[in-house]
């Protein structure tokens, strides 16, 4: 009886050290992850690629493999160019009127499940980044910058319920401010009684929120929200960018005041 | 023990197929702590620490969420369902229900509060999208142990003819 009880304490304390154990894991994964996969994981890739495309031992099929993956490789690379010299061309349009220096940056992933919408791009502090700098698309207004690591950082897009923007519609010029719901749903709240904003009309940035830039297209009009008690009205707004499908963006930087510039 | 293992692996694929699909339209039950609950209620109870750390990992590395926000949050959830077993008394079909219940709050509650940017801004309705979550996976839940239990009645069945 002694004995089954001392086993049954042995085996509750080893649960609870394996408990701490995991729970101290995971804290550490939660906080150097990112970090500590990214390095990892190009280190495992390069191993692999050695392993696993390592020459055989005819030099001259070595040489044609060579030469058959590397024509293969610059053909997607100007296949992918091609593609993203017709963003440009749309974003280019876009900063044109705007002084701001400008990054292109690469969407590489966005977080799914219950915390959704989260996206990582490929360019970080030694890109020039800087938190709070303005992420746009050739389709419009995609999120601003939460948090940047040397070599990536994180957008949170305007689909965040933690972001609010500063809108102004046209053309019938109501102001207010552009919210989301946890499940996504943009709002135009605040919005004036007297206002006259038909669905259909443009979402754009205006100059009173102090983030972003004025006039990025943020999404239209689709609906009056009805049965709102108070004294402002509720626009229920789509999102001009497919964030699903979205892959290039640039990222706006924040403005450096020149001290005789005017505009 | 393979097989189990098996059974966890077949969980968490299905966890992700799952958030990929269903996730995008309304939500997902959540397969994993059922699971979880049901091998450390019916087997070791192993399950409920290493089945908790070794699936959360899997469906962060999949789902690119923050990575060990899923580990802790299962761990989180087992201790509670864990917790409740002991003070409450039972069996059955009711008893894995109801722990399901606590283990799928408990994970995913602290799941939001872990994994949104900035930390803990997930404190807000976005927890509301946990109750529907329960709520599926209970269905989920009771169907499968419905399903089980009747294939193993026809199979004894069969046995004694």
């Amino acid at each position: 009886m002694i004995t089954s009880g001392k086993k049954s304490t042995g085996r509750s304390e080893e649960k609870n050290r394996r408990f701490v154990l995991y729970i101290t894991i995971s804290l550490i994964l939660l906080i150097f992850g990112p970090a500590l996969l990214g390095g990892l994981g190009s280190w495992l890739g390069a191993r692999f690629s050695e392993a696993v495309f390592s020459g055989t031992n005819s030099p001259v099929e070595d040489k044609l493999r060579n030469d058959i993956m590397q024509l293969m490789l610059e053909n997607s690379i100007l296949r992918e160019e091609a593609v993203k010299a017709d963003q440009y061309r749309t974003l280019l349009g876009i900063t044109r009127t705007d002084n701001r220096d400008a990054v292109p940056a690469r969407i590489l992933y966005r977080s799914e499940g219950l915390v959704s919408g989260t996206m990582v791009i490929d360019q970080g502090r030694r890109d020039g980044i800087l938190e709070n700098s303005v992420c746009i698309s050739s389709e419009g207004l995609v999120g601003v910058v939460s948090s940047v690591g040397e070599t990536t950082s994180e957008i949170l897009p305007i689909t965040n319920p933690s972001v609010n923007v500063s809108c102004v519609t046209w053309p019938s010029g109501a102001y207010g401010i552009l919210q989301s719901t946890s499940s996504g749903e943009l709002n135009l709240v605040h919005v004036d009684l007297t206002s006259e904003v038909e669905p259909g009309d443009q979402v754009l940035t205006s100059r009173y929120g102090g983030v972003f830039p004025d006039g990025l297209l943020a999404g239209s009009v689709t609906g009056i929200s009805t049965g709102e008690v108070g004294l402002a009205l509720r626009f229920s707004v789509v999102s001009a960018v497919d964030f699903q499908g979205t892959g290039e963006v640039l990222i706006l930087l924040p403005e450096i005041s020149h001290g005789n510039d005017t505009q | 023990m393979q097989a189990r293992i098996f059974v966890l692996a077949i969980a968490v694929i299905i966890q992700f197929l799952l958030e990929l699909v269903a996730g995008r339209v309304f939500v997902a039950p959540s397969i994993v702590p059922f699971v979880l609950v049901y091998l450390s209620e019916n087997y070791e109870k192993m399950w409920a620490i290493d089945g908790a750390f070794w699936s959360g990992i899997c469906l962060d590395l999949l789902m690119h969420q923050p990575p060990g926000s899923s580990s802790l949050a299962l761990l989180a959830g087992l201790y509670a369902a864990k917790a409740f077993s002991k003070l409450s008394s039972g069996e059955g079909k009711g008893y894995l229900l109801s722990m399901t219940v606590i283990a799928v709050l408990v994970s995913d509650t602290v799941f939001i509060l872990l994994a949104t940017r900035p930390l803990g801004s997930g404190f807000n309705s976005a927890l509301l999208l946990v109750i529907p979550r329960v709520v599926l996976t209970v269905i989920i839940g009771a169907l499968l142990l419905t399903v089980t239990e009747w294939i193993s009645n026809m199979r004894s069945r069969k046995v004694t003819g």
